[in-house]
């Protein structure tokens, strides 16, 4: 959390846009039926459904309007142009260069690439290790100076994945290859590995860390995986390669 | 009362697995700083859905009291609270582990976390019931304004800011208001979208809400080493018996206070834990000894703490109103089950409240042993993990689980964009307790509005209707009290000062 100074001045611009989300809301609610009639006649036991958000919304309004009040009670305008200043200055440009708010980049940067582009188009247990093992990279094989690098890596990486996953290429070369997205992120992967490793040297706390990561990023996902799809009954987002796999494997029939 | 039958059910193998597990997956997760109680049973919640519910809670509620008691490792061995639970554990823990007494100080931890947890859930055992008949003469009316009392008692103890919380409450009715309407099934705010048509999925928001923000937050930050430092001993378990027995009394009231606090709405362990330390160091005869390593202080934390864990299911389970923030990942889990919580569930679904509520004292009563192997053995491998490794894993599992709720990829999208939402949100003060709290209470609130003012506006006494029920009348105090009462804490000291210079 920010200080209690910082916070104030915050609040102000937090007060306003609880304000303008409860006059959305109550924008949103005017569009809602507020009557209803039946055979040309009014059902008077009909009740708007944009009774309740009316309510929320007018609250959100008030509540924020106090927010604000308060916030500039408590800063004064003086507060209100020191964060104008701020944020146009170039300070707030270095703000955002800020190591942690690099840091939040890169964690945000891989969680959303695994949730939009990975987990519902490329098969589980590959999307798994990849997030897994990036997210190690960025913050524990490797020293921080190369956080930039896997940053820029995993963003170059995405975009050579959205090219295949997008456009007819996939559909194309899928009759020939089965899951060419599961083996492009598999090459993309191997790549990485092999990077980090290289990169480490011989420095062996270095090289300790680096062989636990690779062990739980491969064996994390594949417990878990196989827990929920054999065992809870869970079908993956995406089924491609390694389930397809393991699927061969669990359902054979060695008896026959 | 209920019968042997119940106990019978409890007591299963695959019940007493279950605790076993549950209790030491809980202290595991619990004892990893930074990680909380509710992040423990919203990681391990997906794992329940395909068992029996009365199984499926007691796992639940071994994982949440041993999550509890977990904390206090952290606590008293490296100064910092693996839980919010915890943080009056450091006051005294640290200093008894710094004058190399550790192993003692985690033993009084463990023996006062089973104390107080069996208090809890004797409460628990004794309290709901009678509650449930009285709350069977609830109408709409009072279920809105037991909604609302819920939300303005969160936001009056969300970290000191009533503001905040009534709008981060606000928020989360809006996330409530989102899919169909509860009475006249009209569509709102999904703009269009499909998927939001079934609303916001209860679980996958608070996966979101509690656990991205603690993971971001958790790599956001360099990793501390964190290194052990005291050399164990052994249990001491004597000794400390000795000690707990001796202060017996103090044990019992911070139990009573921990149980109190925990009925109240998303009032968790934390504010138990310093209410219960502020009192026992009020009444104590060593009371100069408190902060300096007083055994008395950790037994009063630790009771205080493990004994939210029943009391925050009395109202969980007699009105569907989480009383702390795991009861509310608990609560989601259930109505995913199909059990819908309430004074109903005690008449219609006795064999599933009494069968977990002599769960979770066989999961308490495993907590001593298991709790002081773990203490002994495990910590150290435990703490040694690095924070990079461990949040990139539960993420992982955050994801899966959210995943296997409704098997949608677009909860895992709510998750992860409600996480972000609630990571910024917690930066400028607002806390999620009362988003999670608003989601969950939106529901009951609208129907219970709703359904007043339908009946209301027929009999033409609107007013009367809201303002008229006697029980509504006593709620509607209660309501005015939350609210007003940081107002008249913030002038309490003026008008002591006031009053003392008077009688100079």
């Amino acid at each position: 959390m920010l200080d209690v100074e910082k916070l104030r001045k915050a609040d102000v611009f937090s007060g306003f846009l609880v304000i303008l989300l409860g006059c959305f809301i109550i924008s949103q609610a005017l569009q809602m039926p507020m009557k209803d009639s039946y055979g040309g006649v009014q059902n008077v036991w009909y009740v708007s459904p944009a009774l309740f958000p009316l309510l929320v919304g007018g609250t959100l309004v008030l509540l924020g309007s106090l927010l604000m009040r308060t916030a500039l009670r408590t800063i004064g305008v003086a507060g209100v142009k020191s964060v104008f200043r701020f944020l146009a200055g170039s300070t707030f440009l270095t703000f955002l260069k800020e190591r942690e708010i690099l840091r939040f980049y890169g964690i945000v940067l891989n969680l959303l690439i695994l949730v939009f582009i990975l987990v519902p188009r490329v098969d589980f247990f590959i999307s798994a290790t990849a997030f897994l093992f990036i997210f190690f990279a960025m913050f524990y094989c490797l020293d921080e100076r190369y956080l930039t690098t896997i940053i820029s890596y995993l963003i170059g990486g995405t975009i050579v994945l959205c090219l295949l996953l997008f456009t007819p290429l996939a559909e194309r070369l899928a009759p020939m290859i089965g899951f060419p997205a599961d083996y492009l992120l598999m090459i993309m992967l191997g790549a990485l590995m092999f990077w980090v490793r290289k990169t480490i040297g011989l420095d062996p706390d270095y090289r300790r860390k680096y062989y636990r990561c690779l062990i739980i990023a491969l064996a994390g996902p594949f417990i878990i995986g196989v827990l929920f799809k054999y065992f809870l009954l869970v079908p993956m987002p995406f089924e491609g390669a390694v389930v397809y796999l393991l699927d061969a494997i669990w359902y054979a029939d060695f008896w026959s | 009362m209920p019968g042997i039958e119940y106990i019978l059910a409890a007591l299963t193998p695959f019940n007493i697995f279950l605790a076993i597990t549950g209790v030491i997956a809980g202290t595991v997760i619990g004892s990893l700083p930074g990680l909380t109680a509710t992040m423990a049973v919203a990681v391990l919640v997906p794992i329940t859905f395909s068992m029996e519910p009365s199984s499926a809670l007691i796992m639940m509620g071994a994982i949440y009291t041993g999550a509890i008691y977990g904390g206090a490792y952290a606590a008293i061995l490296l100064n910092t609270p693996g839980t919010p639970s915890a943080i009056a554990t450091t006051f005294d823990g640290f200093p008894m582990a710094k004058r190399g007494e550790g192993d003692l100080a985690v033993s009084i931890a463990c023996i006062a976390s089973v104390t107080g947890g069996l208090v809890g859930a004797a409460f628990l055992l004794m309290l709901s019931p009678p509650l449930a008949k009285v709350a069977l003469a609830f109408g709409p009316v009072e279920y809105f304004w037991l909604a609302i009392f819920g939300l303005t008692l969160i936001s009056a103890l969300s970290e000191g800011n009533l503001l905040k919380g009534l709008i981060g409450a606000c928020f989360g009715l809006l996330l409530a208001c989102v899919g169909i309407a509860e009475i006249s099934a009209d569509v709102r705010f999904t703009f269009g979208s499909q998927v939001l048509l079934g609303g916001i999925e209860t679980v996958s928001a608070l996966i979101g809400l509690y656990c991205i923000p603690v993971l971001i937050d958790l790599v956001a930050t360099p990793d501390k080493h964190l290194k052990v430092t005291h050399q164990s001993r052994g249990f001491r378990f004597l000794e400390a018996l000795a000690l707990s027995w001796k202060a017996k009394f103090s044990l019992i009231r911070s139990s009573v206070i921990g149980t109190l606090v925990g009925i109240l709405p998303g009032a968790g362990g934390s504010i138990a834990g310093l209410v219960s330390y502020s009192e026992a160091r009020r009444t104590s005869k060593q009371s100069e000894n408190f902060g300096k390593g007083e055994p008395e202080g950790i037994m009063a934390t630790e009771s205080a703490n493990n004994a939210t864990v029943g009391g925050g299911f009395i109202p969980t389970l007699v009105l569907g109103i989480p009383g702390t923030p795991p009861d509310a990942v608990i609560l989601g889990a259930l109505l995913i089950q199909g059990v819908k919580t309430g004074p109903s569930l005690f008449t219609e679904g006795g064999s599933i409240v009494y069968t977990f509520i002599y769960g979770l004292f066989l999961a308490t009563i495993l907590m001593l042993p298991v709790g002081l192997v773990i203490g002994r053995y495990a910590y150290r491998t435990i703490i040694t993990v690095p924070k990079a490794m461990l949040v990139p894993t539960v993420a992982f599992m955050t994801v899966i689980g959210t995943y296997a709720i409704r098997n949608s990829i677009s909860d895992i999208i709510i998750m992860i964009l409600l996480g972000v939402v609630g990571w910024i949100l917690n930066r400028f003060g607002f806390s999620p307790s009362p988003i999670v709290l608003g989601l969950i209470l939106g529901r009951i609130a609208e129907q219970g509005f709703v359904q007043a003012w339908t009946i209301g506006a027929a009999t033409e006494e609107l007013g009367k209707m809201f303002f008229g029920r006697p029980i509504s009348l006593v709620i509607i105090a209660f309501i005015l009290i939350s609210l007003f009462y940081p107002v008249i804490r913030a002038r309490l000291p003026k008008l002591t000062l006031f009053r003392g210079k008077n009688n100079e």
